[in-house]
């Protein structure tokens, strides 16, 4: 009996150089370990992580734009302490799981000095496990339910109370005391809608109904009949998403003409440039940021929205969560140059000494004024307005007044430089009313 | 071997009564050119980590189990289900709720069994109504679809702090984060596995830090695809395949069919859960995207690739798709996959792995030989 | 036609009731295997089975045959399991056996081969063969009734190859010898001689008589091919309209007038 011998060794052979060729092409960067420092005397890198495609695109690309219009203009300006900002830019496509994959290749194998990530908040909860096992000082900065009390994270985005916060006494004040509550079905909506409820006890109004529509739900002709039926002075909207958006338009076509308070309609994902007037009419947005805001360093000749469309001429438009991007990048140049090092312990430290920006570097707040991030807590107390859309869709500001960030530092006592910790507070746990 | 006489037991040598557990017609590779090659492939992934990412490829490791899971359910008794997601997110929240309660030792050690009882349990549970229920071919996949959809939504919705488990809070949308990492053992006498890297120093090459978790997960799935390799050759493996090709026959041969289906759906979700644990492990997080659709579909699309009758294939799909969706920028991985996918079902709708196993025997046989007595292959279909 | 059973201890498998079946095959015959009692099938409206009294005796070799939608097919359905019966009870060795499941009927000793050849294509003869045996025999018997079984069949030499690429009548030559490799002691055949020639046809009513006659083994067989039934009938059940129409040894169906007047259409 023969059998050919060779072929067995071709097999082999076959196998063995398809294992090499796959381990040559699996194998990416330094790889399994690193000891090299990835900043020279001359650079540090910064790691923007930030959904362009995906379920988020619409809202995290302008965040991405905004961090690199930022790194851009310090470049040309000599820098931080005369050292160039390297970046490591990823699109990880809406999916936590890239988050996850991004973030330890971020942090192990580009070895980023701060790094900016993420637009959900369930996101920052998956990659925050990553930050806090690697001491890694991360920027989450978009609008969220609050109480994040980590000493490696820096929400600087502003929180559901303090947007909820501007917004609602006003309303009571204008319109009256009955609330009507409609929020997205998850946690950012609910936790949201506990705070209108905490709102209202201060501001002696009350809560007639609330309902959470779950975020793939774009029909809304039953809530318009209940919104109808309760009758309440106005409304309170904390819906998140595409199939949302629907609500708008089909309340105006029922002919439903109650003010509505929201935090996430218009500044985020531009619904009163995407929707026909009068869908958004009678809408009052509180928000740190939109690109309606009527500061000097924003609208004016080459204030913010100049230079965000010069360098982005096909952008759509200038997004609540990219100015965050854009001030919180100059806060981190200001601290490093505060440290003198860009050793992460250091600048943290630096962080928590508290510092301040002026309009120039922060266009939400008005010419004199400033936003400070409080080091206790690492939030900030921003600048926040109510912005209002007429029948035709026009944006303007109706009120404006710096909010500080009171449910960590005054309630729920984090003060991270004493104790530092990795909590996520909610306010059920402390207020009765939010239950 | 190489003999042509059919071999009868107490003539054979030990090591080839051994090796003909694993081989039988069910399974890719029934010669000794296999199984060298096994060996090398398992070697180079025990290296793996010294050269590329280990991390990365310790998730891939930890999806082909759930990817095997499906094969033994689909592949092996024909019960298309999209539903092994339900298990593995089953698996994996039990884990980090269990783990979070007790977080000791011994604690962890019981949440990762409670994790695979979990997997197991569910899919039990979903199993007996549906096949003692009547349901049959597409209905159950259409029923496994919509339980990972009912998942989805209710996990989704467990944002208040009234969904808690004891000291776990499911966290709906954002997830349950902090699960302690996995430790094995009891009190005084255990091992943590995560971010706990084992330094080690060969000479000439260098020192280098290595993972325990990859090498747990590396173990595992070796374990479990020689396990269920010995299971599908195995008589009751026989009758699997049987109940694949046609339910009806093969209970007038006297087989309770709606049993076998039963018994082997829950061992595809106690391995799927299994998988879910160590997935809550390694990211020591979950959230309620293990039940979405998308996810859900991706073992389909891994164990057609591969090809569906046979483990290996499973394997080297998930692996292998796996990197490429990774190393893809989103929309056109999206493209790669649904263009494999449709190349898959037109060109070779047995899979891959299958198709290059026949052309490495047919090369090996050479033309005109192929089923003839000197067949190597003939060999092993001599069982007992 | 008794059915108190002295053989209600009889419950197991295969081997044990074919060896008492092949003790009183040489005996006594008129020992009753198989009795249905007012059987009734009802697909929604339509009654495809009506009332059926219908009776094997122990090693019987029974045709059952009559046109086209008569119910044939629907009773071996019946007395399988396949299908829920809508009325009525089958009885198997005395025991009531209405509301069991398919497989425990085969346990106790019923066997069927299906109107569409369903062997395993995908598989070997060898792994299509082995699947009935392995259930009671390992090892060296195992091999030993497989090697018997595909020998039997007539496919020695075609043991690795795919059933599915068989000619039509090798199927059903290897449909039945994995049936009758059960070692049933009733043999349900469901046309087996339909597309094949004639000297198959021939080798399929030796196989048959042969397993009727060495092993004990009932048989009811339904086929059109007048010629192959009275080649190996005993007796005959016609079936007309879900009914039985006549029973008898096959010499008195074969002159019957009403039996040739119903083939060929006519008032019934």
């Amino acid at each position: 009996m023969s059998r050919p011998s060779v072929s067995r060794r071709q097999f082999l052979g076959a196998s063995g150089a398809a294992l090499v060729a796959g381990l040559a092409g699996c194998s990416a960067g330094e790889g399994g370990t690193s000891t090299d420092t990835a900043s020279s005397a001359e650079t540090l890198k910064i790691g923007v992580l930030e959904d362009q495609s995906g379920n988020f695109a619409l809202v995290g690309d302008p965040k991405a734009k905004a961090s690199m219009l930022a790194i851009e203009e310090i470049n040309a300006n000599g820098g931080i302490d005369g050292m160039q900002i390297e970046t490591f830019q990823r699109d990880p496509q809406s999916d936590n799981q890239r988050y996850q994959e991004l973030t330890r290749t971020a942090i192990n194998e580009e070895n980023v000095d701060a790094l900016w990530a993420g637009y959900s908040s369930a996101t920052r909860e998956a990659i925050r496990p990553i930050i806090d096992r690697n001491e890694q000082l991360y920027f989450y900065t978009t609008q969220y339910e609050g109480g994040v009390c980590d000493e490696f994270t820096f929400a600087v985005g502003p929180t559901a109370r303090q947007q909820l916060g501007i917004v609602l006494p006003y309303l009571v004040e204008e319109f009256g005391p009955d609330i009507y509550t409609i929020a997205a079905d998850y946690n950012f909506g609910q936790l949201s809608a506990d705070w209108v409820k905490v709102l209202a006890n201060e501001n002696d109004a009350n809560v007639l109904g609330e309902e959470f529509i779950p975020l793939s739900e774009s029909s809304f002709g039953s809530t318009i009949n209940r919104i109808q039926e309760a009758d309440p002075d106005f409304v309170m909207s904390m819906l998140v998403g595409a199939n949302h958006t629907s609500f708008y338009e089909q309340k105006a076509s029922a002919g439903l003409d109650v003010p509505i308070g929201t935090s996430t309609a218009m500044a985020q994902g531009y619904e009163h440039r995407r929707l026909d007037a009068p869908a958004m009419a009678n809408i009052y947005a509180g928000v740190n940021y939109m690109e309606e805001v009527p500061t000097d360093s924003n609208t004016g000749d080459g204030g913010f929205v100049d230079r965000y469309f010069e360098k982005y001429p096909d952008a759509p438009y200038l997004n609540e969560e990219a100015e965050t991007n854009y001030f919180s990048t100059y806060m981190y140049k200001k601290a490093v140059e505060q440290a003198g090092t860009t050793e992460q312990p250091e600048v943290i430290d630096a962080l928590e000494s508290g510092i301040e920006l002026g309009t120039e570097e922060a266009p939400e707040a008005p010419e004199g004024e400033t936003i400070r991030l409080d080091g206790a807590t690492h939030h900030v107390d921003h600048h926040m307005w109510i912005m209002r859309a007429d029948e035709e869709h026009n944006v303007e500001a109706v009120e404006n007044r710096q909010i500080p960030e009171t449910f960590l530092s005054e309630t729920a006592g984090c003060n991270l430089p004493e104790n530092p910790e990795q909590t996520q507070y909610t306010p059920v746990d402390y207020y009765e009313e939010a239950e | 071997m190489s003999s042509t006489e059919p071999t009868s037991a107490p003539n054979r040598s030990l090591p080839d009564r051994l090796r003909s557990r694993f081989e039988g017609p069910n399974t890719i590779g029934d010669s000794r050119g296999f199984w060298v090659g096994f060996v090398v492939a398992v070697a180079a992934l025990a290296v793996y980590p010294v050269f590329g990412d280990g991390s990365q490829l310790s998730l891939f490791m930890v999806l082909a189990l759930l990817g095997l899971s499906l094969s033994v359910v689909w592949g092996y008794s024909g019960v298309l289900s999209f539903g092994q997601v339900v298990f593995f997110g089953i698996g994996a929240y039990t884990f980090g709720v269990v783990s979070i309660n007790f977080a000791t030792p011994g604690g962890i050690t019981a949440a990762v069994v409670a994790g695979i009882v979990g997997g197991g349990l569910s899919a039990a549970i979903l199993g007996y109504f549906m096949f003692y229920g009547g349901v049959r071919d597409v209905y159950v996949t259409i029923i496994t679809l919509v339980s990972t959809i009912v998942m989805h939504t209710f996990m989704a919705q467990t944002a208040g702090s009234e969904w808690a488990i004891g000291e776990a809070a499911l966290g709906g949308f954002n997830g349950m984060p902090d699960i302690p990492v996995l430790t094995l053992g009891v009190e005084g006498a255990s091992y943590q596995f995560m971010y706990n890297p084992f330094p080690m120093r060969v000479i000439g090459i260098g020192s280098f830090e290595l993972s325990p978790f990859y090498y747990l997960v590396l173990v595992l799935l070796v374990g479990t695809y020689l396990g269920l390799r010995v299971l599908v050759n195995s008589d009751y493996g026989r009758v699997m395949v049987a109940v694949r090709e046609d339910e009806d026959r093969t209970e007038m041969f006297g087989y309770n069919v709606t049993r076998i289906k039963f018994v082997v759906f829950t061992l595809g979700g106690a391995l799927a859960g299994l998988s879910g644990v160590l997935y809550a492990a390694r990211n020591v997080y979950i959230d309620p995207t293990v039940f979405s659709l998308l996810f859900a579909t991706l073992p389909v699309i891994w164990v057609s690739i591969g090809g569906r009758k046979s483990l290996l294939g499973a394997v080297v799909a998930t692996l292998a798709i796996e990197y490429l969706r990774i190393s893809m920028a989103g929309e056109l991985a999206l493209v790669l996959l649904g263009t494999l996918l449709l190349v898959t079902i037109l060109v070779l709708p047995g899979g891959f792995v299958p198709w290059v196993h026949r052309q490495i025997v047919d090369a090996r046989l050479g033309p005109g030989e192929a089923g003839g007595p000197d067949a190597p292959d003939a060999s092993s279909e001599v069982s007992d | 036609m008794s059915d108190t059973e002295t053989e209600s201890d009889i419950d197991s498998l295969g081997p044990n009731v074919r060896q008492t079946a092949a003790e009183l095959a040489t005996g006594d015959r008129t020992e009753t295997l198989l009795q249905t009692d007012g059987l009734v099938k009802q697909f929604g409206g339509f009654t495809a089975t009506d009332d059926v009294d219908f009776s094997v005796a122990e090693g019987e070799l029974r045709c059952l045959i009559g046109p086209n939608g008569a119910g044939k097919s629907t009773l071996l359905n019946l007395i399988t399991g396949s299908y829920e019966a809508t009325a009525g009870s089958i009885y198997y060795n005395g025991h009531d056996i209405t509301d069991l499941d398919p497989h425990e009927r085969v346990s106790r000793g019923i066997s069927m081969k299906f109107q569409v050849p369903s062997v395993y294509g995908a598989l070997s003869v060898r792994e299509n063969v082995r699947l009935p045996v392995q259930q009671f025999a390992d090892g060296e018997e195992r091999r030993r009734l497989v090697a018997e079984a595909i020998e039997a069949a007539g496919l020695t030499g075609y043991e690795d190859v795919d059933a599915g690429q068989l000619s039509h009548g090798q199927q059903q030559q290897l449909e039945i010898g994995m049936a009758a490799a059960l070692e049933p002691d009733l043999l349900l055949l469901d046309e087996p001689v339909a597309g094949l020639d004639v000297a198959e046809r021939e080798a399929i009513a030796e196989r048959i008589t042969r397993l009727n006659e060495e092993q004990g083994i009932a048989f009811v067989v339904i086929e059109h091919d007048t010629d192959f039934v009275a080649s190996i009938a005993e007796e005959v059940t016609v079936l007309h309209n879900g009914e039985v129409f006549r029973e008898g040894p096959i010499e008195e169906i074969e002159s019957d007038p009403e039996v040739q007047r119903i083939y060929l259409g006519g008032e019934s």
